[in-house]
């Protein structure tokens, strides 16, 4: 009984278009993924297509945001990281805690994100997110609609059993 | 191998409707606790709050929440592990960490992680952020119990786990 790593994914050179976890085993209690990433293209940010068990759908999520100079809330269901045009080597870190995720409720996710940026426009995130299906989640993807993860983006998954 | 530095000392899964969860006699030897509590109402709107070792008067909380529209701020005197409560339609998820629970030379500190979501993919009744409490006791929590102060039940597959981080 212990959180146990179950992958880590390192991106490469030349990057990569997704981050995947499959097999995702039903053994465990909770999941924890630990992110560091990155995108490629040339712009500020861009948000992360998340899919749980190959779906894009059937999420809601309210966020709570601080800027530095002001607190906001929304009912967003995108994660945004930096981007290339960002100060070079920041990262954006972000903490997901599945719970229950081999159960057959509907699967929340607490999502802690922060930005690095050297510079404005950074942000502190606090995202709750559901996602309404009942299946036991087996498989975690990440990708872009524009760019790709910057090499040395990583991602760590835990079960918690 | 590495040592185990989390390790699950007690879970629950609600198997009918339960109006409270209590962990008792819990291990001494670790260094922080966490409680991860992911449920929703049997019948009408419950919330989590946490008394430890039974005692539901000594608490205070302070909160910092998105509404989906809005970010606010409040302070409650007792220990809140959600903010307004959950529905049958929606889900409430709370993580909770207790530092040093075992200490009997300093109150107790919470601070707690708290998402309440629509499970049917609505979107009233949703919020998001943090709760720093304190239990006004210098007690070594020995057992938690975790209750709703509106009267009704948590449904069946409510999940209720408490971990040991060790020392």
């Amino acid at each position: 009984m212990t959180m146990t790593l179950v992958e880590t994914v390192t991106v490469g050179s030349g990057g990569a278009a997704s981050i995947e976890f499959t097999g995702i085993a039903g053994d465990g209690k909770d999941l924890m993924l630990k992110m560091s990433g990155r995108n490629t293209y040339a712009a500020a940010d861009r948000s992360i297509i998340m899919s749980f068990n190959g779906s894009t759908a059937d999420k809601t999520a309210v966020n709570l945001k601080g800027s530095g100079s002001a607190a906001s809330s929304d009912t967003g269901t995108s994660l945004s990281i930096q981007a290339a045009t960002t100060t070079a080597n920041t990262f954006t870190v972000i903490d997901f805690y599945f719970s229950n995720y081999s159960g057959n409720t509907s699967k929340s996710v607490s999502i802690e994100q922060a930005t690095e940026n050297n510079a404005t426009a950074a942000e502190a995130l606090l995202m709750a997110l559901n996602w309404n299906q009942t299946a036991a989640i087996t498989s975690l993807g990440f990708s872009f609609g524009d760019g790709n993860w910057a090499e040395h983006s990583t991602a760590s998954l835990y079960s918690i059993s | 191998m590495a040592t185990p530095t989390y390790d699950l000392l007690a879970s629950t899964t609600l198997t009918s409707s339960a109006s409270s969860v209590t962990f008792s006699s819990i291990d001494q030897t670790y260094g922080d606790l966490i409680l991860v509590v992911d449920g929703f109402a049997a019948s009408q709107s419950v919330n989590f709050l946490l008394a430890p070792n039974g005692d539901k008067i000594n608490g205070s909380s302070v909160a910092a929440y998105g509404s989906g529209s809005s970010a606010a701020s409040y302070t409650t005197s007792r220990i809140d592990v959600s903010f307004f409560g959950v529905s049958t339609t929606s889900v409430g998820l709370g993580v909770a960490q207790i530092m040093d629970y075992s200490a009997t030379d300093k109150h107790t500190s919470f601070l707690s992680r708290v998402n309440e979501t629509e499970a049917a993919g609505g979107s009233s009744s949703t919020s998001t952020g943090m709760i720093a409490s304190r239990w006004a006791s210098t007690a070594a929590i020995t057992s938690l119990e975790i209750y709703s102060s509106t009267a009704y039940s948590y449904a069946a597959g409510s999940t209720f786990n408490l971990y040991g981080v060790a020392k």
